[in-house]
């Protein structure tokens, strides 16, 4: 030790770790503080963590329409702890959702925004406009149907607003449609500008912090004890930090981020949900249609942002006690019992329709059941590979199994369809083995469904509506004896039980 | 050090420079910056107009929307993309409206429901009749009709 005694003490007088060290780390703060302050290191703790593997997610990001997708894809297959870095990058930012309002109740309910820490607070109303502007641009990024759908009509919103609303939106997407510019510009926006902006508000949010100090909780108020930042709440806050750390680092690996089908520009019946945090906006713009949209929209959003940002001039009695704040104990607790409530309607989706699962998903999954699922679990395989090796591995004669041999092109691809998806089916099994026998049958070959196929048989998407089972099963097996003339191939080859389960399918589509 | 009157001057001078050249720095660059940031306010791409062709008339039946997909040459950024577009088409006689199927509230795509014979919005519940206008919820405007003629018996559009 005393060797390197001498480097310490150059080192120490050329930078002065010394006084950094001391002022961070030995600052005088109230002895009573409890674990409710371990909330702000926790918020700074997982940003820094969303700063991580940001960097190394845009190490395989490309960001175009042409390429985003396939480098997600490229990211979570090939890339060493791929998925894994996704997934703690997408969960982590609703981790930070959560811990950042859990700190600003703690600031509020003790009374900690109160003269002369009002700009403290303030630029913590900027801070978490900011981390809300991440979750809304990085929701694009991965190209997806979601993330597609879910940007037009959050733009939409943006446009809805008076005046200025056409410009931003414009500003938004880069152009009139969300297209190349529009992504372009939002990853700018979330890997460049938004970053820059955060970290200039942190540091002003922690210089305030310094310049007044921390305050005890309301009871203590007058209590004159103090301790040193470090060891003992810093033992806290690294304590709740291994806690959270953990828990992300698991539910991450448990549960990878979603990616599902490439963005359709034609995909009516994709129902554009936002995150969860954005649900509860989503929510209140159902409560005014018409020319009053733009109230749920803009105006209660903006006036919920006002009221925050000028609530230390509003509760402006030095009492910090919430006791002796009745009214805005009661607003504050009204505030959260909305947002709480509309984010619960917002997530049961009641009054739409549920997404529907493509023709190709619907059989993929009959097939993945049948032929796949003896050797592999659907839970295990996380992230689907791609299509084309799919196919390969279907046609491969080296794979041991008799069942894989006889996986047609199809089959593979509609398999794949699936598991890069895997959307919730509201199929029975029967219903789901027709989806199968359409697709391996080459019904396709003809028939559109769900704008699937071609053309040359009559389009199929609504044919619940217009045939019985009977009358399916019949045609199918022998079509002249319904339609004389019919061009179509008697499918006699098909046992009864596949007759059926292809018209229990077919009766879905009304 | 004693301040003469010439070098209080002097400090004028100085601090007016200083503040003059922060400014000026501040307004060029960020003149620069922001200008190029809203670039798209200002400066509108032109949208390509090219015709397509939906089909004869005679392959829609009368009066019932029919979805009609075509592939659209568009200007995305920097690259032209054929981007298949969707269009409903209502045929009446020799004549036919086509309707762009954007919900005129937040721009998902609507379905024809030959079922209640209405368009549907999956978004937020939108429902338009079969001539586009808005029956229920929440979208301000009919759907917009695409600019259509009939030649020769065939349908062609010039959207935007």
């Amino acid at each position: 030790m005393s060797m390197l005694r001498p480097i310490k003490d150059w080192f120490v007088s050329r930078t002065g770790v010394d006084q950094f060290w001391n002022h961070w780390m030995r600052e005088e703060i109230p002895a009573r503080v409890n674990w409710f302050y371990t909330l702000g290191s926790l918020a700074l703790f997982l940003f820094s963590i969303q700063l991580l593997t940001g960097i190394v997610l845009s190490f395989y990001y490309a960001p175009t329409p042409q390429a985003a997708y396939a480098s997600i894809q490229y990211l979570q297959r090939q890339v060493l702890f791929g998925s894994w870095t996704r997934a703690i990058h997408h969960w982590g930012a609703s981790f930070m959702v959560v811990i950042v309002f859990l700190h600003m109740t703690r600031v509020f309910v003790y009374g900690s925004f109160k003269k002369p820490r009002e700009v403290t607070w303030m630029t913590g109303i900027v801070l978490l406009l900011l981390m809300l502007g991440f979750g809304f641009t990085g929701y694009l990024l991965p190209w997806d149907q979601k993330a597609y759908w879910g940007t037009v009509v959050g733009t939409n919103i943006a446009g809805l607003a008076p005046g200025l609303g056409k410009y931003v939106k414009l500003f938004l997407l880069g152009g009139e449609q969300v297209g190349a510019l529009t992504l372009s510009r939002f990853y700018a926006i979330h890997v460049i500008l938004l970053p820059g902006l955060i970290l200039t508000f942190i540091a002003i949010h922690l210089t305030l912090m310094r310049r007044h100090g921390i305050t005890a909780p309301p009871r203590y108020q007058s209590n004159p004890e103090r301790k040193e930042f470090y060891p003992y709440h810093a033992a806290r806050d690294a304590t709740m930090m291994v806690l959270i750390l953990i828990a992300l680092l698991a539910l991450a690996w448990w549960r990878p981020a979603p990616l599902e089908a490439p963005a359709d520009l034609n995909a009516s019946g994709a129902e554009p949900k936002p995150e969860w945090y954005f649900l509860a906006l989503y929510q209140s713009l159902k409560y005014f249609p018409g020319s009053l949209e733009i109230v749920g929209a803009v105006v209660i959003p903006t006036l919920v942002v006002l009221l925050l940002l000028v609530l230390p001039f509003l509760d402006r009695r030095e009492e910090r006690r919430l006791s002796a704040r009745k009214p805005f104990a009661v607003a504050g607790s009204f505030f959260v019992l909305a947002l709480a409530m509309l984010t619960f309607l917002g997530g049961r989706g009641g009054g739409m329709s549920a997404p529907q699962a493509g023709l190709l998903e619907m059989s993929g999954a009959y097939f993945f059941q049948e032929k796949c699922a003896s050797c592999h679990a659907l839970s295990k395989l996380e992230n689907a590979p791609d299509d084309t090796w799919i196919v390969q591995h279907a046609k491969d004669k080296n794979v041991t199994l008799a069942a894989s041999q006889k996986l047609s092109l199809r089959v593979g691809y509609s398999a794949a369809a699936y598991l890069r998806s895997r959307p919730p089916l509201a199929l029975n099994p029967s219903e789901l083995k027709g989806a199968g026998l359409f697709i391996v049958n080459a019904c396709v070959g003809c028939h559109q469904l769900q704008g699937v196929g071609a053309i040359t048989g009559p389009n199929l998407s609504h044919i619940g509506s217009k045939r019985d089972k009977a009358w399916l099963i019949e045609h199918t097996k022998d079509p002249e004896s319904k339609v004389p003339g019919s061009k179509m191939p008697a499918f006699a080859y098909l046992s009864d039980q596949d007759l059926t389960a292809l018209s229990d399918f077919l009766l879905r589509f009304k | 050090m004693v301040e003469n009157n010439n070098s209080k001057t002097r400090r004028d001078i100085t601090q007016f420079l200083f503040w003059v050249f922060s400014a000026f720095i501040a307004s060029l660059l960020s003149g620069i910056t922001l200008g190029g940031m809203l670039s798209p306010i200002f400066r509108r791409q032109k949208a390509l107009s090219q015709q397509a062709e939906l089909g004869g008339l005679d392959q829609f039946p009368d009066n019932v929307p029919v979805s009609k997909d075509v592939e659209i040459l568009q200007q995305d950024g920097w690259s032209q993309v054929k981007q298949q577009k969707r269009f409903y088409v209502v045929k009446s006689g020799s004549s036919a409206v086509v309707f762009s199927p954007v919900c005129t509230h937040l721009g998902c795509q609507v379905e024809w429901d030959s079922k209640d014979q209405k368009f549907h919005c999956p978004c937020h519940g939108g429902l338009y009749s079969a001539a586009g206008q808005v029956v229920a919820g929440p979208p301000p405007r009919p759907l917009e009709r695409i600019p259509a003629e009939v030649r020769e018996n065939k349908i062609y559009i010039r959207p935007v």
